[in-house]
């Protein structure tokens, strides 16, 4: 069961570019995450500490957040193909 | 693709290699040296544990934990009030945490609390400030220092955990956590505005023990490693999967 070059350059694509405001939206998202002394609260100050902590979290969390999209996607691709051909391939 | 969808897609991907690479530099795995003497006493069971570490255990020592395995933490978070993580996301932070944020200060211990007597521990967490006992010394993989400084310092320090506790006024930050981290792991000296109620749990410890510098850096920049083999801290006894040990 293959999946065609074309349809897998298009995904990286497409996963590569939309997880780049993903992974900036939940980077800042988690490094504004505060105790409030019983819950977590989000607190979003805009200050240059806010901003390294963000871009910190971001050079972590891309390849990561990549890597799982993209085997999500690719598992997805696959049972659909299977779906329709059958498990041969047909 | 067209040309601009090429241009993008190598952009894209330029990214993704510039973050690996840029993690790898950041976030370098080290080890961390420990030439201690520890004189091994047995292995013990986990009542054992606890009535060996009552005995041994005196307020204003500073306990270092951290869960022994993937298995032990996911334990751990099932026991905590409020964390209910499922096997995965248990994998995924557990992973982030430990291979990647903790290594990379040297590989040692997670979480720092300070004993205040009567078998309680008062310590920073994500969510707010606890006395435990049993949640830290169940992981089976902790370290006891005892602190060098006069009994009027260990005092003040224990006085504060107690008020700090009973006001809820020092909270966990995610922000600065990561700040420190890297601080910590490139050995940058960077002068950033960290204020000194938002800390984590070995800057709390820190800040009870203002008195005294674990390192030469403000309180608000301490990490575990600082605290662990700092000059002003020493090793009295360990647990850790192969059995209990005390300091000759």
């Amino acid at each position: 069961m293959k999946i065609r070059k074309e349809t897998l350059e298009r995904t990286i694509y497409i996963i590569l570019l939309l997880n780049i405001i993903l992974s900036l939206i939940l980077s800042s998202i988690i490094v504004s995450f505060r105790g409030s002394g019983r819950d977590l609260l989000f607190f979003f100050e805009n200050d240059k500490e806010f901003v390294l902590a963000t871009l910190l979290a971001f050079v972590v969390l891309y390849p990561i957040s990549f890597l799982i999209i993209y085997l999500a996607t690719f598992i997805v691709q696959l049972l659909m193909r299977y779906k329709e051909n059958g498990p041969a391939g047909n | 693709m067209g040309k601009f969808d090429n241009f993008l897609f190598f952009t894209c991907i330029s990214i993704l290699f510039l973050c690996i690479l840029l993690t790898f530099s950041f976030f370098t795995p080290k080890k961390a040296s420990d030439s201690e003497n520890m004189v091994f006493i047995g292995k013990l069971d986990d009542k054992e544990i606890k009535e060996k570490t009552l005995s041994l255990i005196k307020p204003g020592d500073v306990i270092l934990t951290k869960p022994k395995s993937l298995y032990d933490y996911y334990q751990y978070n099932k026991k905590v009030k409020g964390y209910s993580r499922n096997g995965f996301s248990n994998l995924f932070f557990y992973n982030l945490f430990d291979k990647i944020l903790i290594s990379s200060m040297g590989d040692t211990y997670w979480h720092t609390g300070i004993y205040i007597g009567d078998g309680i521990i008062d310590s920073l967490y994500l969510r707010n400030i606890e006395e435990t006992f049993d949640n830290t010394i169940e992981h089976k993989y902790f370290k006891v220092l005892g602190v060098k400084t006069s009994d009027k310092n260990k005092s003040l320090a224990m006085e504060r955990a107690k008020e700090h506790y009973r006001n809820q006024d020092v909270y966990y930050s995610l922000k600065n956590g990561l700040i420190i981290v890297f601080l910590e792991s490139t050995g940058a000296n960077w002068n950033l505005d960290i204020r000194e109620d938002e800390l984590v749990c070995s800057s709390y410890v820190a800040l009870l023990y203002r008195e005294i510098n674990f390192d030469d850096k403000p309180f608000t920049y301490i990490t575990p490693v600082n605290i662990e083999f700092s000059d002003l801290t020493e090793t009295k006894f360990l647990v850790n999967e192969t059995g209990f040990y005390m300091k000759k």
